[in-house]
């Protein structure tokens, strides 16, 4: 007759074994990082750290020319090609041009909401970025917050004195501000101020020895969304066009 | 003598069933359900809205996150900077991943509300009542009208 202890121990055993099996099911396994595949990135980051970026972005843009069977096949260029060494910045207009993938997430920094007195990570992206073209599209979020279009324009004009800094070399354009839909205007009278902004802005524009780009003309009810604030998709190709081709993109 | 050591064997044999039977119930089992299995169960039979099929990339753009540390990822976006619908689903390397991931998505729908709070009502009541779910290695987020029946639809697959 078997030890009654010796039987505990099978039962105490069986106990342990069935606690182990349990948690060994769950386990995972660990992910894997080849160091040495990180070292080989960087040596080449640090090579391309010497080149001007203007530079590359010349000469790559007269091979694509001479690449181009002929003029036509330049100008039916994509937007997203066209806009390769370009960026937009500013606010639900901006980064409607990327949400519906008319242009490239890198080719646009802006943020619905935004206003220009937010707009210095949009500034700093585009800094970092190095773009040759860059179109400031700020406004909408701003008609109702200062008192006059001036205040407004003064702050804009820091902005752009920051990105020219920053970017000493690449053409900056100023756009106008869309208007809103009618209903929208009777709704929040303030709305009704982009006429006064845009007039403003083109002021400063032109103080600043900058291009300002009216674009309001391409706005017709047709292309608003309900809200009476924004716009269709189709809209926001036909302004990327306009903007492309008012500057020579 | 002998009447004692059934009662020890007995008591001792219920504690490892109900032993077993906690574990099996509370320790999050992992899934070997594949994620495209888990996507085309959610695409097929729920309702996506105007969600289409995103990249990688967005999701290092919008969430932070890089695909390449995870087993998968899925995203799914509305069209137009005015569509806060979303989903995302990610299976998991390890589970210590989960809170890290859940962090970045909080971080996202906390700026989303931010930005929409001054917009329609529409889109913050989405944000609103969007779903959160750990499950095992599975990470659910998703803005949506829809978001309990996606939610069910994912649970059921894993």
């Amino acid at each position: 007759m078997k030890s009654p202890v010796i039987k505990l121990g099978a039962l105490i055993a069986v106990f342990v074994i069935a606690g182990v099996a349990v948690f060994a099911y769950t386990s995972v396994t660990e992910d894997k990082t080849s160091e040495s595949e990180v070292e080989k990135g960087l040596a080449v980051i640090k090579e391309l750290e010497s080149v001007e970026v203007a530079d590359v972005e010349k000469i790559l843009e007269s091979i694509a020319r001479e690449k181009a069977e002929s003029e036509q096949e330049w100008n039916e260029r994509s937007l997203k090609e066209r806009y390769e060494n370009a960026m937009v910045l500013g606010d639900s207009e901006a980064a409607s041009l990327s949400a519906y993938d008319i242009l490239s997430e890198n080719e646009v920094a802006a943020l619905v909401g935004c206003s220009i007195e937010a707009a210095d990570e949009h500034v700093q992206a585009a800094i970092d970025a190095r773009p040759s073209v860059v179109f400031m599209t700020y406004g909408k979020n701003d008609l109702g917050r200062y008192g006059s279009p001036e205040e407004f324009v003064d702050v804009y004009a820091e902005k752009i004195s920051t990105l020219q800094k920053g970017l000493p070399d690449a053409k900056i354009y100023i756009t106008s501000i869309f208007p809103s839909a009618q209903f929208v205007k009777d709704e929040r009278p303030y709305m009704a101020n982009d006429t006064a902004f845009n007039e403003a802005l083109q002021k400063k524009a032109e103080k600043m020895n900058l291009e300002y780009i009216d674009c309001t003309e391409l706005v017709s009810d047709e292309y608003y969304e309900p809200d009476g604030d924004h716009f269709i998709k189709d809209f926001y190709e036909l302004w990327a066009e306009y903007l492309a081709d008012t500057v020579g993109l | 003598m002998k009447n004692k050591m059934f009662l020890i064997k007995t008591v001792l044999t219920c504690c490892i069933a109900l032993f077993i039977a906690y574990m099996l119930i509370n320790v999050e089992s992992f899934s070997n359900v594949d994620i495209k299995e888990v996507e085309n169960q959610i695409v097929t039979t729920g309702d996506l809205g105007t969600m289409k099929k995103s990249n990688n990339m967005m999701i290092k753009k919008v969430f932070g996150l890089n695909d390449a540390e995870y087993d998968g990822t899925i995203y799914y976006k509305g069209e137009g900077a005015m569509d806060v619908t979303e989903l995302l689903i990610i299976k998991l390397n390890s589970k210590d991943q989960a809170s890290s991931v859940e962090s970045a998505v909080r971080k996202r729908l906390d700026s989303q509300i931010q930005n929409f709070t001054n917009y329609g009502t529409n889109q913050l009541q989405l944000l609103e009542n969007s779903v959160i779910k750990v499950s095992g290695n599975y990470f659910f987020y998703v803005v949506s009208e829809n978001a309990v029946q996606l939610k069910d639809i994912f649970s059921d697959s894993i």
